[in-house]
């Protein structure tokens, strides 16, 4: 019995000393730096104190980017939801060229950010060279010109995640929707339901469970949003469009303050963790309602 | 005859190489037979060239060079990660010259030795720039690129007659390349409206995170910088923030009042969209570094080939004496050139693995040699930093540049770096903290967030709270050094 208790630690031993190292340090280790005033190549001659978190308190800007990461997150997900379950729907009905479809509405999500943020942003998009301003010039429609503008910059940012990311959910909830049984679906037109009732009574309680979960995993991935905002926008005009993980990076990674840096992303970590712990209890109760449990 | 043979084997050969073989290429002539130097350096043709261009080296020590190139947008973040906990990175850091106050200052970077400074005539580099390889009184930084801001124009148009005729009646003045910022603004105007060649007047570098500071800098330094005061971004005596007294408000307006006359999204163009702007015919005025020059030249890009006019930017009628809290009016113009970004340079790291080969290394690039030829190089990123390099127009010729073109380039080159007045790229530990701060002004400003007044006083704030956060007395006391005091 000793032996398989030994046998069971030594086993465990890789896996939990790996975690310790690589995630219970680091979190633990920037943690601490949040008390002191450590800085990138600066001085070893550390102080201790709240400074970074009073600092927080008083930092305008830092609330100003929370606000951006929010309407970010919050709007992107809600369009990328939408879009994706109506191409899911559409991908699981009998359409020709499904297949290509398939395919096609997933490439976006196989690239990479820096590549789309460029390609779309930049290129597409570009007030001076870009296409879309010479075909709504053609078609005599007013050019988005958004370098100048907060709200079209966010609109645009939100866009570009948006294409890139609304084909996770159609994969998700295609999947979600092939495992719905066909006879559901015939039962209900059997007792005359309209497609409106099908979708609302079945479809989409169904899809629920799955739902949620990429909707959080979706939200969870936006908070983190760094790389779209910096090449498209840079965090501009002023700091309309710039999310809190691009303030900490500038500040801890370019600006050398680590300490001030680490204490911002962790007050985007408690404030993601109180997140999750509402959207949980909220999916609970909602599902209880659905009869989902 | 055997002596005869021997002596004019010397005269012949040996000699010559003893004087000229080693003192051009600016080494030792040690060999370091089998051992390896890593240059650390941004990624793309700039970094490459390290390697390229030091072929000659590696054929005469027998030593390799192994590139560690990183992204820009990286390279500081991972030099700095790196350095602070001790890692090794590489031996020679190929770096901007901003992270001079923390690199230079906190101990990460070996000194030049003297008899280096001597074997690679020192005194060839041009003065702006050996304030660049200094820190606290002590050379750390071997001469690389020279970068300032300066102006390019369309030759073509201005020297039009029927322009110029034009523009007489409209403005009531000749035309002509513009020494004010006031000439800039008509110029860029009449270019948008009457010249049918172009499609916008002037194109900058304004966008926020990339490069905005140095593209506001350049105009705001002849609002501010009083020729007879070497202090320009801070009070030397208590060390506050000088960036919302009038003049850095008047430059903020004036960039602000030049969009009109700039391609709509000029806020969002980095380095490379401005220079595609300007070559690419569609802008008439730029204010860009000087690889503007040899990129005009090039026909994959440009359409402006022997259409491009250089100068200094453009100088004000009246300054901001800050020390006297007034305005100073002048007779001539008060230029004062920006040493923007204040180049790259070579530094060999103090946890070099091979330190003695790599300061060879060092000495090879930083040689007036090696210098000339990255300078006239297309995409090697260096600009002119010696004097050995602007008085020889014959290798500007070689590239592509008619004779006049290379002359007027090299004049305003040299106008630019031996000017008394210029301003050099702020250095101080934490600049990117500063750069940031102001540049989100700028954009606040630019897009109508704030006036111009309130979006640089609340950068004022944030740059005091820096320099407190950072230690007001240590910043206060290599600001002065920086610039002279």
């Amino acid at each position: 019995m000793e032996k398989d208790i030994l046998a069971k630690r030594v086993f465990l031993f890789p896996s939990t000393y790996l975690l310790l190292i690589l995630t219970i340090f680091p979190i633990c280790f920037s943690l601490a730096i949040t008390f002191t005033n450590y800085r990138l190549l600066g001085s070893n001659d550390l102080e201790y104190s709240f400074n970074n978190w009073s600092q927080l308190f008083s930092d305008k800007n830092f609330f100003i980017v929370l606000t951006n990461t929010f309407k970010f997150v919050f709007i992107g997900v809600i369009f990328q939801f939408s879009l994706g379950f109506a191409i899911a729907q559409l991908l699981n009905s009998k359409i020709k060229y499904l297949k290509f479809f398939r395919i096609t509405f997933l490439l976006p999500m196989m690239m990479s950010p820096v590549a789309v943020s460029y390609i779309v942003g930049k290129m597409l998009f570009s007030e001076t060279f870009g296409p879309i301003n010479d075909l709504l010039s053609f078609w005599g429609l007013p050019l988005f010109n958004w370098s100048l503008s907060p709200i079209k910059s966010m609109a645009l940012l939100i866009m570009i995640d948006t294409w890139q990311w609304t084909p996770f959910f159609i994969l998700m909830l295609l999947a979600g929707l092939q495992s719905i049984p066909e006879e559901l679906f015939e039962a209900a037109k059997i007792d005359g339901a309209s497609s409106f009732q099908i979708f609302t009574q079945i479809t989409f309680p169904l899809l629920l469970p799955i739902s949620s979960t990429v909707i959080f995993v979706r939200i969870i991935e936006s908070f983190k949003v760094i790389d779209i905002v910096r090449i498209v926008t840079g965090g501009g005009p002023g700091n309309t469009t710039e999310t809190v993980s691009l303030y900490a990076y500038d500040i801890g990674l370019k600006g050398g303050d680590i300490a001030y840096a680490s204490t911002i992303a962790y007050a985007l970590l408690i404030m993601v963790i109180v997140f999750s712990i509402i959207y949980f209890v909220l999916e609970k109760h909602f599902k209880k309602i659905s009869g989902n449990e | 005859m055997f002596k005869f043979g021997l002596l004019l084997f010397s005269v012949l050969f040996l000699i010559p190489y003893n004087i000229f073989g080693d003192t051009i290429r600016g080494t030792s002539g040690e060999k370091f037979e089998g051992e390896k130097i890593v240059v650390v350096s941004i990624s793309g043709d700039q970094g490459e060239f390290l390697k390229k261009v030091a072929k000659e080296w590696e054929n005469q020590t027998g030593a390799t060079i192994e590139l560690n190139l990183i992204p820009f947008g990286e390279l500081q973040d991972k030099v700095s990660v790196a350095l602070s906990a001790g890692a090794y990175v590489g031996d020679i850091l190929n770096l901007p010259a901003y992270m001079g106050g923390d690199l230079m200052g906190n101990g990460f970077i070996e000194e030049v030795p003297e008899d280096v400074k001597a074997r690679i005539h020192w005194n060839d580099i041009l003065s702006l720039y050996k304030q660049q390889t200094e820190w606290g009184g002590k050379t750390y930084g071997y001469p690389w690129d020279g970068d300032f801001h300066s102006m390019y124009y369309r030759k073509d148009i201005i020297e039009n007659k029927k322009y110029q005729n034009d523009f007489k009646k409209i403005y009531g003045y000749n035309l002509s390349a513009p020494k004010t910022w006031d000439e800039y603004y008509d110029i860029a105007k009449f270019f948008q409206e009457n010249v049918s060649e172009l499609k916008y007047g002037s194109v900058e570098l304004i966008m926020r995170k990339n490069q905005g500071f140095h593209g506001y800098i350049s105009r705001a330094t002849c609002y501010s910088k009083m020729p007879d005061n070497p202090s320009f971004f801070f009070n030397p005596d208590t060390m506050d923030a000088e960036i919302n007294n009038p003049g850095f408000v008047k430059a903020l307006e004036d960039l602000k009042s030049i969009l009109a006359y700039s391609p709509p999204d000029m806020t969002n163009y980095g380095w490379m969209e401005n220079v595609q702007a300007f070559v690419g015919g569609i802008a008439g005025l730029d204010i860009q570094w000087a690889d503007v020059g040899p990129m005009s030249l090039n026909p994959e890009m440009s359409v402006v080939k022997g259409k491009v006019g250089f100068g200094m930017t453009p100088g004000c009628m009246k300054t901001w004496d800050a020390r006297k809290s007034r305005w100073q009016t002048f007779d001539q113009v008060n230029y004062s050139p920006y040493a923007a970004f204040g180049g790259w340079q070579i530094l060999v790291a103090k946890n070099a693995k091979n330190a003695k080969a790599a300061i060879d290394l060092a000495s090879f690039y930083g040689s007036p040699d090696t210098l000339k030829k990255a300078s006239v190089t297309g995409g090697s990123g260096v600009n002119p930093a010696r004097f050995s390099t602007i008085s020889d127009t014959s290798v500007w010729i070689d590239t592509g540049f008619s004779e006049s073109d290379a002359k007027g380039y090299l004049n305003m080159v040299e106008d630019v770096l031996m000017h008394p007045n210029a301003v050099f790229q702020l250095r101080l530990p934490g600049y990117i903290q500063y750069q940031d701060a102001l540049e989100l002004a700028v954009s606040k400003a630019l897009s109508g967030q704030s006036s111009a007044k309130s979006a640089l006083d609340e950068a004022a704030s944030k740059w005091n709270s820096i320099t407190n956060k950072i230690g007001k007395k240590s910043q206060k006391r290599l600001y002065r050094a920086s610039v002279g005091l």
